[in-house]
Parts: C-alpha cells; sequence; structure tokens
C-alpha cells in the first residue's frame, strides 16, 4: 500500500502538521526509506527481533476453540513477544532510526501502555532518554504498565486535558515535540499522525504477516483488532492484494455504536483532520473531536489510520465493531479453552468470532495482539457478570 | 494574485510597529465576542486575530488550550460565531479568523470564504494547513472570495523553504518567534532568526508571534519585522482583570509604550 507524492492514500493520509514541525517531517521522509532498507539497520533490527524479543511469533492452531466454534481458528501469538504485544516491532525500529538519524531524546504517547513499555524497552537498551505522555484515566486503569516503564528508566507524564485518554496523550506528544523539534524523535505506536508515521509503523508491523506466508497456507480469514490499528496493518501488510483471504477489523463499539459512548471511528465517524492525517474521526457537526468511549484503553481513540480508511473505502478490508461486553465474553471464554488471557484490545479480535458463520474446513487467523496481565483488574470485575451468563 | 480587502488597506498607510492582538472568540463567558470586537476597535490595535476553538489544539500552550476549552463549553461553534459577526457592523480594523484545519473543512473551506467575504472578515490563520495544499486545494478559493490564507514560518524554516511561503503569500507572513507551543514562558525571541527575516527581504509584511510579552519584546521584533500578534499574554492580562475598555486599553498601553517607573 503506497502514498502518493503528498502522503496521501487516495483521499486519506498527508500531513496536516504545523510549520514547526516541517523540518522534522522532511527529514524523517528523506530519511526512513533508505535507513530500512540499509544492511546495518536490517541486520541490527532483524537480529534483535530474533533474539531480544522471540520472533517468529508462533502460529498456534486452537484445538479447543476450534471445536467449540466449528471452524480452524489459529492465533498469531504477538502476545509472547517480548513486553507483551505487537508494539515492540515498532518501537525497536523506530528507536533504532531516531539513534541512527542523530536524535537523543524520544517521546511517546500511549493508552493502554503497551506502546510506552516497549518504547521503554527499546530505549533502555539503546541509552536512550525516554518520555511517555499517558492519558490521567490511562495511568489509573493501566497501573500494572506504569510501574513498568518506571522501572525502566522512562519519566510517565499524566496528561489531565480533555478526555484524559490516548487522544489527549498524542496532544501532549506533538505539543512536546514541537517545543523540542532539534533533538526529539516521536515514536509514534500506531499507522496514524502525519505521513509517513503511517507508512512507517505499517512497514515495521508486516513482519507479522510475513511470518504468516511462511506459517500457513492462505487463510480464509485475517481478524485483527482496531485502536489506530497498527496490528491490523501488520497482519494485513502482505495480503492486502490477494483476494484469497478476507482482511476483517474489528473496532471498539464500546456501550454500542449509537450509545454516543462508543471508539468505533469508521462506524460512527466521517473524515476529517486530526493529529496530521486526514482520516475518520468521531466528531461533532461543528468538527470538534467528540471523546471515544471503550473499555479497552489501547482502542479508546475517537480516530484510525489513514491507511485503513482507504481500505475500508476500497472494500480491500471489512470493519465491523463489538461492544466492553462482547469482548469481555470473548477473553474468558479464550482463558477457559484455551488458558490464555489475552489484552482486553485483542479480545475484540475474538469477540468477532460469534459473528462468523463458517464451514469445518474454513480457516481464520486472529492476531492476539497482546496478553492480559495488564488488564487483570478490569477482568476480575467483571468475573461475576460473566459467569452468571454462561 | 490581486487581493484587496481590510487588511491590504491597513498596509497601504502602516508598515511598521503593527499590533495585532489574537483572543479566542466567546471566550471568557459566552457573547463576549462582540464585546471584545467593540474594546479592541477603541484601543490602539491595528488588527483583530479571533481564535476559533477546537478541541485538540496541539499548537497552543496552556493558556489558549484552556481558553479553547472554556469556549467550547460555552457553546461556541463556527457558525454561531460567524453569525455573531455577521451581525456585527465590522470597523475597518481587519479581522482574521485563527483556528485549526477541522472545524473549518466540515463547515466546507469554499462556504467559508464566501461568508468571509460577505462579512468582510480579511483571512484565515491555520495552523495545520500546509501550504503545499493550500496551494494544491484552496489558492483559487482565497483569490475569488478575496481571503487571504495566512502562511507561518519558524526559526526550523530554512532560507529556501521562507523563500517558498513569501512566493505563495499575500496578506502577510506569520513569523513563529521560537520553536514551541503559543504562550511558552521558557522561550522568547530568537535573535538570529529575526535577522535572518530582515535579511531576506521578503516581498510580504511580517508579522511576529508567539511568546510575545511585553514592551521590550514588542519594540525589539519591531526593528525587524512590521510589528507583533499578541495572544497568550493577552488573554492572561484579561483572565486576571477582566475582559473592559479599561483592561484592554491598560494592556494595550502596557506593550506600545515603555513603563515611566515613578519614584
Amino acid at each position: 500500500m503506497k502514498a502518493d507524492k503528498n502522503g496521501f492514500y487516495g483521499e486519506f493520509g498527508g500531513a496536516f502538521i504545523p510549520e514547526l514541525l516541517y523540518k522534522n517531517q522532511q527529514e524523517l521522509m528523506e530519511a526512513y526509506i533508505p535507513i530500512l532498507n540499509s544492511a546495518s539497520f536490517k541486520n541490527k533490527y532483524e537480529q534483535l527481533l530474533k533474539d531480544y524479543v522471540g520472533r517468529p511469533s508462533p502460529l498456534y492452531f486452537a484445538q479447543n476453540l476450534s471445536s467449540h466454534f466449528g471452524f480452524k481458528i489459529y492465533l498469531k501469538r504477538e502476545d509472547l513477544n517480548h513486553t507483551g504485544s505487537h508494539k515492540i516491532n515498532n518501537s525497536l525500529g523506530q528507536a533504532l532510526m531516531a539513534k541512527e538519524m542523530g536524535k537523543t531524546r524520544i517521546i511517546a504517547e500511549t493508552g493502554a501502555g503497551q506502546h510506552g513499555v516497549a518504547t521503554a524497552t527499546a530505549c533502555a537498551l539503546l541509552e536512550l532518554e525516554c518520555i511517555v505522555y499517558m492519558g490521567e484515566k490511562d495511568v489509573y486503569r493501566q497501573s500494572p504498565n506504569v510501574k513498568r516503564m518506571q522501572m525502566l528508566g522512562a519519566t510517565v507524564i499524566p496528561v489531565k486535558s480533555g478526555s484524559k485518554t490516548l487522544k489527549d496523550a498524542t496532544n501532549e506528544a506533538i505539543r512536546d515535540w514541537i517545543n523540542n523539534a532539534e533533538n526529539t524523535f516521536y515514536i509514534i505506536g500506531s499507522v496514524v499522525g502525519n505521513h509517513p508515521y503511517p507508512d512507517l509503523v505499517a512497514r515495521l508491523q508486516s513482519v507479522i504477516s510475513k511470518e504468516l506466508k511462511e506459517q500457513i497456507e492462505d487463510p480464509d480469514f485475517i481478524v485483527a483488532c482496531i485502536g489506530g490499528g497498527s496490528n491490523a496493518m501488520g497482519a494485513f501488510y502482505h495480503y492486502i492484494d490477494n483476494p484469497k483471504v478476507n482482511l476483517i477489523g474489528v473496532e471498539a463499539a464500546g456501550h454500542g455504536l449509537y450509545s454516543g459512548k462508543t471508539a468505533a471511528a469508521l462506524a460512527a465517524g466521517r473524515p476529517g483532520v486530526l493529529h496530521g492525517s486526514l482520516t475518520y474521526l468521531m466528531q461533532n457537526s461543528d468538527g470538534q473531536i467528540t471523546e471515544p468511549h471503550s473499555i479497552s484503553a489501547g482502542l479508546d481513540y475517537p480516530g484510525i489510520g489513514p491507511q485503513h480508511a482507504e481500505l475500508y473505502e476500497s472494500g480491500k478490508a471489512k470493519y465491523y465493531s463489538v461492544t466492553d461486553k462482547e469482548a469481555i465474553q470473548a477473553a474468558f471464554l479464550l482463558m477457559s479453552k484455551e488458558g490464555i488471557i489475552p489484552a482486553l484490545e485483542s479480545a475484540h479480535a475474538l469477540a468477532y468470532l460469534e459473528k462468523m458463520n463458517l464451514a469445518p474446513n474454513q480457516s481464520v487467523i486472529i492476531n492476539l495482539s497482546g496478553r492480559g496481565d495488564k488488564d487483570l483488574d478490569t477482568y476480575l470485575s467483571h468475573q461475576k457478570d460473566v459467569q452468571h451468563e454462561y | 494574485m490581486s487581493i484587496k480587502n481590510a487588511l491590504d488597506q491597513l498596509f497601504s498607510h502602516k508598515s511598521e510597529q503593527i499590533l495585532s492582538l489574537f483572543c479566542t472568540a466567546e471566550y471568557p463567558q459566552k457573547g463576549d465576542t462582540r464585546k471584545l470586537l467593540d474594546h479592541l476597535y477603541k484601543a490602539e490595535v491595528d488588527m483583530i486575530e479571533l481564535g476559533i476553538p477546537f478541541s485538540d489544539p496541539v499548537a497552543d500552550g496552556n493558556t489558549i488550550q484552556e481558553a479553547n476549552a472554556i469556549a467550547l463549553s460555552n457553546g461556541a461553534n463556527l457558525k454561531m460565531i460567524l453569525d455573531s459577526l455577521s451581525k456585527q457592523n465590522l470597523d475597518s480594523k481587519p479581522i482574521l479568523l485563527m483556528g485549526y484545519l477541522n472545524p473549518f473543512l466540515q463547515y466546507g473551506i469554499e462556504e467559508l470564504c464566501k461568508r468571509c467575504n460577505e462579512i468582510g472578515i480579511a483571512g484565515l490563520i491555520i495552523p495545520d494547513l500546509p501550504p503545499e495544499l493550500f496551494c494544491l486545494k484552496y489558492e483559487s478559493i482565497s483569490e475569488k472570495y478575496g481571503v487571504h490564507f495566512i502562511h507561518l514560518i519558524s526559526p526550523e524554516s530554512s532560507d529556501d523553504r521562507i523563500r517558498f511561503i513569501d512566493a505563495i503569500s499575500t496578506g502577510f507572513i506569520y513569523a513563529v518567534s521560537s520553536n514551541s507551543t503559543t504562550g511558552n514562558e521558557q522561550k522568547g525571541n530568537n535573535q538570529a532568526f529575526l535577522e535572518r527575516i530582515k535579511a531576506s527581504k521578503l516581498k510580504n509584511k511580517v508579522l511576529l508571534g508567539f511568546n510575545i510579552r511585553n514592551h521590550s519584546d514588542y519594540a525589539l521584533a519591531c526593528q525587524y519585522t512590521n510589528g507583533t500578534i499578541i495572544g497568550s499574554q493577552f488573554i492572561r492580562h484579561l483572565n486576571d482583570n477582566g475582559l473592559s475598555k479599561v483592561s484592554v486599553d491598560q494592556f494595550v498601553n502596557s506593550i506600545k509604550y515603555a513603563q515611566i517607573h515613578s519614584l
């Protein structure tokens, strides 16, 4: 999936940034492809993915879950990566790039804290200063990850503005970038932001589908959850022009698409500009961004990456949404059937299985983007409701 | 391009020591836009920038972020602000709207420019609209309706970049004093940048904004540029002293004239 020279995918994307960031954006534009293609970067990055992250991540045939649903279900185990999610694929790549470009200070935004932890980890390894912006509400609901970041030497700055979640953490990271443009590299955690970030992050995450191609014949379906959409882009990347494989993105419907408490930007939003790109956003008629809601901090974002907006428009991928409640139930089902505690984000992809009606020989890959250690408090608080319903 | 509106009229008779004040619309109270304009018309101010509030003002520091949030909680939106302006008998002082792209985009850029033309709004300052996209999509609209789109330059802008922006600009160029969000109290004038602006001999007028706090910042800026834009410091003053004629005049005097300290 290629952007045009102005960074657009169809009508989506671009680089809607204030002039203050123009030089940084240009610098990254000129540097990123040559660096990604250089032998020295490739060697370091691939070695680290193998020995440090533990890649390739396994593709696990979930026997019990498959019997339960009556079709073949495979889990791409991104939850087994070092730091517990797919985020490390991106953070390590961008941190190596920052180092190559002579930047000494790293900033990042985080929602669930997975990107924050991955970035803090990469910075500790590569001896870079690391500052992570995190919405105050997320600091509270994902506190184990805050502690992990602090243990790794990062400074976590709680963001008190707006909805105090991922959107506001991103605003604050961009402000920091404007104020420290000279020495700072902004490691964006998803396929969002101004061009070339969506492309850069998609390329770094594309290792997921590159491995899938070696692990399995073309599956019938690949299903991934979508906040900004980085794990989905990674899982879709090498299958986008393959008509045999159906690509499915699952947004967080929150309390329901029409409840006013949702984070499903494609289903409940329309195109607009936020955080440097033109994409689907949840907004009111005046163009004010509305506060999203999802039980999952990592999906609690009012937009979606511009590549997904284009895949949605072109029909090359299909997008659905599941509610908080459906995600929780899917997580408990995976725990009981397979002994795996998924991240709340990944539980949204799992919940889509309930909506699939497939033949026994058809196959589905669920991108299990992260593990659920950080979500134990939320799961425990819902344990009674779920048991009651089973 | 030949746009001729209130901004061009101002520059035709004045090109030095221009003072433009910025304040978020519908701030601090609902309905205050009109009061603000009345006071500014009567004050020694050459130009007025009205901030259109946005939920996610990423180029702004705390003061203007807060003003945005309060204006939104007062129920402000672009349509209502434009309606309040059209009812107003606009003065000859140029008024510009400054805001982030999304609310303008949702309103419709052409529709907005048409409306600006009817009301008599001289220009738009949209920090997250890159000049390249302006050229691609909105230059002809700007010309058609006689509305200037004002572009920014910063100390990070190369000489080539500054020349490019000068070539595509009309009205004036908004020079950002330092690499920072608005109202950053740790950052001030960047002398090297001011000298670079002066040496560039640009065809457009240049006004310096961001982090101008007092008479000495203003006086220094006026030596190198055609004047200044003050936002955060003006809003802080209004926060402390209220929105009244006395308060606005007091602020304008403190910027324009060196303070004489009597014993």
